[in-house]
């Protein structure tokens, strides 16, 4: 029942906020990196490939999946996480500090960054994921939106554990060699995280958006046990083919199944949000695939670099640029409109003409991106335009921040 | 058992298919049709909060007591919806395409995130406070059959 009586208890705009916001000057450095990036994307192991991969991942993904995670899940499942201005004033520096210090490091900045980013990391993370299981558990409706996002906040942490044990390995400092497996940290990340939290949020967003079929009951119950138990495949062998076959086919399953329920779509217009949703869902299927062809390959450390691009790009960048043009204008109408402010309607917090230019950057950027491992002369432009694509996007939220704080002020002067 | 859940939630899947209607007609420049359309959206829409309002939500706060909690919340939520339909149907009157999509595009995501909450929390609990739920099923499917 208390739960009940709290269920309209979205938090305060600004929670969200942050994070999303932050998400996108780690997408503007992770375009310039590229445009400096000459053949370093030949491996993914250079210092620059770790740099923008962890650009990606620790910076843009992270800061912006928080934000999205604090906002959905109370209206998804009634779990509201208690005190989410507190927990987003400790873990949203931690995380931002982390990052950086962690991309310094790869760029070599010295061994002690190594040693900054995980302490940043795991102070931001610890707190965030013990409290978002906490409230995850309490939540009232147990639906497969609360399993999967279980799943991918314990992932999560997972990952978080590689991944700190990988960066005081890497400052020179001693831990547990079982805990040093770049391959469970990457594999744990890219789909127990990453993939049970789109699927999670899917299960909400994709019918919401455009009145699409639900997804079916046993997709989504089989789903996110398949993904439970794949992440435990991959805690006792990350490496092993049979692992990967089953991430991968568990990708493809959710991008296949989430084009047929778009494609049964009963809204006619399609837009720019929609559009990064396809790009996004066509590069999983692309980059399950390539992972299950990699075996098969002889000289996989290129392609490697292009299912992590496919991955980080055309993935989770897409989706979560398609899922911010609708969570910040409706936070925006939403937060005015209980304030008692004068309505302002989702398609004038950012016009559709604004994003669309957003959109053709970021799309633009894929071709020479995807070519990059094997034509190191597209970087310069591909970085230019994943930079670009960025540097618009902030400036679409600059201008709904402006039409916000404009009728807040227009609110407070009323007599 | 659950009573009160389905009859609802097939409800809004109903008003649903009825706001659909009314976008994909406009989408064709059937102005006309639309406005029907989106007509029959309203009155399903009314009806479904009306059976809320006047029934559903003062049976579930005499069975616990509350009145000001979760009921509050979606009355003021059917308000503010109620504040944009009046807005679409203004731009249905004057035939403005890109405000007619633009404000189905804020009433859309508004009205499925409320008819989320009361599928996965409100429902169920006045599945199980409110005595003879099932009673009172029957009375709102006659209620809502009407517009159904």
């Amino acid at each position: 029942m208390k739960e009940l009586l709290s269920f309209e208890q979205a938090p305060p705009f600004h929670v969200p906020l942050r994070f999303l916001l932050s998400a996108i000057p780690f997408g503007i450095a992770a375009g310039v990196l590229l445009m400096f990036s000459g053949d370093s994307l030949a491996s993914r192991w250079t210092p620059t490939a770790l740099a923008l991969t962890h650009l990606m991942t620790v910076g843009l993904m992270l800061q912006a999946m928080c934000g999205a995670l604090l906002q959905i899940t109370p209206v998804a499942i009634g779990a509201n996480v208690p005190a989410p201005t507190l927990l987003a004033s400790v873990v949203h520096p931690c995380l931002l500090l982390g990052a950086i210090c962690l991309v310094a490091a790869f760029l070599g900045a010295g061994e002690v960054f190594y040693f900054l980013g995980a302490i940043g990391l795991a102070s931001g993370l610890l707190p965030f994921g013990l409290v978002a299981l906490w409230a995850l558990w309490r939540a009232p409706v147990r639906n497969p939106s609360r399993k999967a996002l279980i799943v991918a906040v314990t992932g999560l942490l997972v990952t978080a554990v590689f991944g700190v044990a990988l960066a005081v390995a890497r400052g020179g400092g001693t831990v547990s060699p079982a805990l040093v497996s770049t391959a469970a940290h990457f594999r744990m990340g890219w789909m127990v995280w990453g993939l049970a939290l789109l699927s999670g949020a899917s299960y909400l967003v994709v019918p919401m958006f455009q009145l699409t079929p639900q997804f079916p009951a046993p997709f989504q119950k089989f789903f996110v046990a398949g993904l439970a138990a794949a992440g435990l495949l991959v805690l006792w062998s990350p490496g092993h083919p049979a692992v990967d076959a089953c991430l991968a086919t568990l990708a493809a399953s959710y991008a296949v199944v989430t084009l047929r329920l778009q494609r049964a779509r009963r809204r006619p217009r399609v837009d720019s949000s929609f559009r990064f949703w396809q790009l996004a869902l066509v590069s999983t299927c692309a980059a399950a695939c390539l992972s299950l062809a990699l075996p098969w390959l002889p000289d996989p450390s290129r392609a490697e670099v292009l299912l992590g691009l496919l991955v980080m790009v055309g993935g989770f960048d897409s989706v979560i640029c398609g899922m911010m043009y609708k969570i910040v204008p409706f936070l925006t109408w939403l937060h005015l409109n209980n304030a008692g402010a004068k309505p302002l309607l989702m398609h004038h917090v950012i016009e559709e003409s604004a994003m669309r230019i957003h959109l053709r950057l970021h799309a633009a950027a894929l071709p020479p991106l995807l070519l990059t491992p094997w034509v190191p002369e597209m970087s310069v432009l591909a970085g230019a335009l994943l930079a670009a694509a960025h540097i618009r996007q902030a400036h679409n939220m600059a201008i709904a921040l402006g039409r916000y704080r404009e009728r807040r002020k227009e609110l407070v002067a009323l007599p | 058992m659950s009573a009160l859940k389905p009859l609802l939630a097939n409800h809004h899947e109903h008003c649903d298919a009825l706001f659909a209607e009314a976008e994909q007609a406009a989408n064709t420049a059937q102005w006309s049709d639309c406005e029907a359309r989106f007509q029959a959206f309203v009155e399903a829409l009314d009806a479904h909060f009306r059976a809320e309002e006047e029934v559903l939500f003062p049976a579930f706060e005499a069975a616990t007591g509350m009145s000001g909690g979760p009921t509050a919340v979606m009355r003021g939520e059917h308000a503010q919806m109620r504040a944009l339909v009046e807005a679409i149907q203004a731009a249905v009157s004057a035939r403005d395409a890109d405000e007619f999509f633009g404000s189905c595009e804020t009433l859309v995501i508004f009205m499925e995130q409320h008819n989320r909450k009361e599928e996965g929390i409100l429902y169920p609990m006045c599945d199980d406070r409110i005595p003879q739920a099932q009673a009172m099923a029957d009375q709102l499917e006659q209620r809502l059959g009407a517009t159904a």
